[in-house]
């Protein structure tokens, strides 16, 4: 047994505090603040900055050669819209250390209960931790967004294209919050289910990659069979670099010895050139218009069953990408378009998020004080 | 030092029935008053129940409570910013230093961040752990994380504090501290404390007030100066011959009990000194122990059969 501390009580009295008390909107905010900290591992010791700032790195880096591509007039390296699934890997390693952090502690060491006997109600509690861990995740997932955005604005010549470039930076902020919002709500609600840290960070790590494999097996299933499509259009018969060509449609390049892309989008209605495989296009002068050309675009798009629509379903960043997939009817994606299974995909979002939110205040009503 | 004239707590017709239909407590009556008041029970008894009323945490099926003049149903809030909380279990992080702990605690009880500074280098300084107060709690010994505990509650200067089981593992020279320390913040610091143990032998040394519940009911409920003024007893034991010298005793007016193998005589004044020592003498008994004893406080409520002068109401 332990002998009392040999400090000695230095007799200055007591002075009351007499300072002004703050109310419960403040201490929730203080709350706040000391959970994001958390986030990040400040106030905590250098191991637990590791993570945190690994998965910040990580993330910068293809911002980083986003930036340099723009500034050599390339494409981009990672599409915005896609830095949230292409990374979601690093993001499900920040929210499985990050949680247990912020919840499992409070948990396994008792400490709720002087929590719970001051001024703050039991939600408070479960609040500040979610509105911590989701702006923690936001910031670091908004991170490449931000960058590239700002890299890309840098290097505009004119405003239309940063007006494009806000357009095209948009799914990256969908994507970013509402992965962030469920990330963080399936997060804390595993690591408030154990007082074992270990175990909380295992079990959001095989949560969420046990639901990735079933969901690239369900979005693989039954195998992706190919439409084929025709549209006839008039476009431009001259090649607009060199008016002088004329007539010779098909020696410009660009689709399959057809015209260029540019030209096949703007004239072509639903031929998406630069995304739908073009298998060929055929063409005459048209008669009655002199300078253009009819032409025929054989093109194909991929069918998928109903059960790899539903693939996107079994994990929560799935769920966001194919929300985002139906929302902005982008074909850039692993992932089918889940149309019309689109609400469903929105249903589940927020269905997580609501739901999961619920259960977590749930969990911290049950908690016992004494 | 502030004096409140109010009681400090006050319960009336307190009921806990839990959804189970377990009754904690049925139609408590308290009254408490500001000083160190020892709230005794055995294990099970509602004291628990009763400090969770008490913060406001959960509603009592029936009967009114009001803490430091607040209402604890209506204001919770206000009656947690104001009351200090140390709970019986270990509730202390491992890895955090004392101070950080502490201020961090402060905030939560609404100071702000510089007072909450302030306040805990303060709370962790009264309790003791000046010195100690940027390691790690971790590597702590039991006695000083007890003195955490008290320290986190402590912070922000409380009304009241309400201690529960206070001295839980801790050696008998680490309890003597911890008891003594909270004598001193009940004394000296003007806050009301209220020490709930099973325990009584321990805390009946630093109580004002004493208040025992059993089974949700309220045992007794004494004023310890008024215990004590009725407590001085002659403990006296004999190798033979006891039946004797009680009749001798008692036939010369002296008030006596039989307690194991000793006769308490109650001391009402300086004759019964001489009284014992000549009645021993005339029956030439073999006097093996003479002692001048004050009874614990577990034999006034455990004695409660016997007619004794032992109590007097709060």
């Amino acid at each position: 047994m332990s002998t009392p501390t040999t400090s000695v009580i230095h007799d200055i009295g007591y002075k009351p505090y007499t300072g002004p008390r703050l109310g419960r909107g403040q201490i929730l905010r203080a709350l706040y603040v000391h959970g994001l900290r958390a986030v990040f591992g400040f106030g905590r010791g250098p191991k637990a900055k590791i993570v945190p700032w690994f998965v910040t790195l990580v993330m910068v880096i293809p911002a980083a050669l986003n930036v340099y591509a723009s500034s050599e007039n390339k494409p981009l390296i990672l599409d915005y819209s896609l830095m949230g699934v292409r990374m979601m890997l690093f993001t499900v390693l920040l929210v499985a250390v990050s949680a247990p952090e912020l919840v499992t502690r409070d948990l396994r060491h008792h400490t709720l209960p002087l929590y719970f006997s001051r001024p703050l109600r039991r939600g408070d509690y479960p609040l500040a931790k979610l509105l911590a861990l989701f702006t923690g995740v936001l910031a670091v997932t908004l991170l490449p967004v931000l960058i590239t955005y700002l890299g890309q604005v840098a290097s505009s010549t004119s405003g239309h294209m940063i007006w494009l470039d806000t357009r095209a930076a948009f799914p990256g902020l969908f994507v970013s919050v509402l992965q962030s919002a469920v990330l963080s709500v399936l997060a804390l609600l595993l690591a408030a289910s154990t007082s074992r840290r270990v175990i909380a960070t295992g079990l959001i790590a095989i949560f969420f990659l046990v639901t990735l494999a079933i969901s690239q097996v369900m979005a693989n299933a039954l195998g992706t069979s190919w439409k084929t499509h025709q549209e006839s259009c008039v476009v431009p018969a001259l090649d607009p670099n060199a008016p002088n060509l004329s007539g010779n449609l098909f020696g410009v390049g660009g689709g399959v010895n057809g015209p260029p892309d540019f030209v096949i989008n703007q004239y072509c209605q639903g031929v998406n050139a630069r995304e739908y495989g073009i298998d060929n296009v055929t063409g005459v002068k048209d008669p009655n218009k002199p300078g253009y050309a009819d032409i025929t675009v054989t093109y194909e798009t991929p069918v998928y069953s109903a059960i790899a629509k539903a693939g996107g379903l079994a994990n929560p960043v799935y769920v966001v990408e194919g929300l985002r997939i139906w929302v902005f009817n982008a074909t850039d994606s692993d992932l089918p378009n889940p149309s019309p299974l689109g609400p469903l995909y929105g249903a589940e979002a927020a269905l997580i998020v609501l739901g999961g939110s619920a259960g977590l205040f749930l969990r911290y009503r049950k908690v016992s004080v004494s | 030092m502030s004096v409140i004239e109010q009681p400090i707590i006050e319960a009336k017709s307190l009921t806990m029935r839990y959804p189970g239909g377990v009754t904690a407590l049925s139609d408590l009556e308290l009254s408490v008053q500001p000083g160190i008041t020892g709230l005794v029970g055995a294990n099970g008894a509602g004291k628990s129940t009763l400090i969770k009323i008490l913060l406001g945490l959960i509603t009592p099926s029936s009967g009114q409570v009001r803490v430091l003049g607040l209402d604890a149903q209506e204001q919770g809030p206000e009656i947690r910013a104001r009351v200090g909380y140390m709970p019986e279990h270990d509730c202390l992080p491992a890895d955090v230093s004392a101070t950080e702990f502490v201020t961090h605690l402060g905030r939560m009880s609404g100071l702000p961040p510089t007072a909450a500074k302030e306040q805990a280098a303060e709370a962790l300084r009264h309790v003791g752990l000046h010195e100690e107060r940027y390691r790690q709690i971790g590597t702590f010994s039991t006695g000083m994380k007890q003195r955490v505990k008290l320290a986190q509650a402590l912070v922000g200067n409380p009304g009241l504090l309400l201690l529960d089981e206070p001295t839980n593992g801790l050696d008998p020279s680490g309890r003597d501290a911890m008891l003594a320390l909270i004598r001193r913040i009940g004394s000296e610091f003007g806050i009301a404390v209220v020490v709930a143990s099973h325990l009584l032998s321990e805390i009946e040394r630093i109580c004002d007030h004493l208040v025992a519940i059993d089974g949700g009911k309220l045992l007794r409920a004494a004023s310890l100066d008024s215990m004590t003024q009725a407590l001085p007893w002659l403990a006296i034991e004999v190798d033979e011959g006891s039946e004797p010298l009680r009749a001798r005793l008692e036939g010369a007016g002296l008030t006596v009990s039989l307690q194991g193998r000793a006769l308490l005589v109650r001391l009402d004044g300086d004759p019964v000194f001489d009284t014992v020592r000549d009645t021993i003498a005339d029956l030439d008994l073999p006097l093996t122990r003479l002692e001048h004893r004050r009874h614990h406080v577990e034999e006034l409520f455990e004695r409660r059969e016997l007619d004794e002068p032992t109590e007097a109401k709060l």
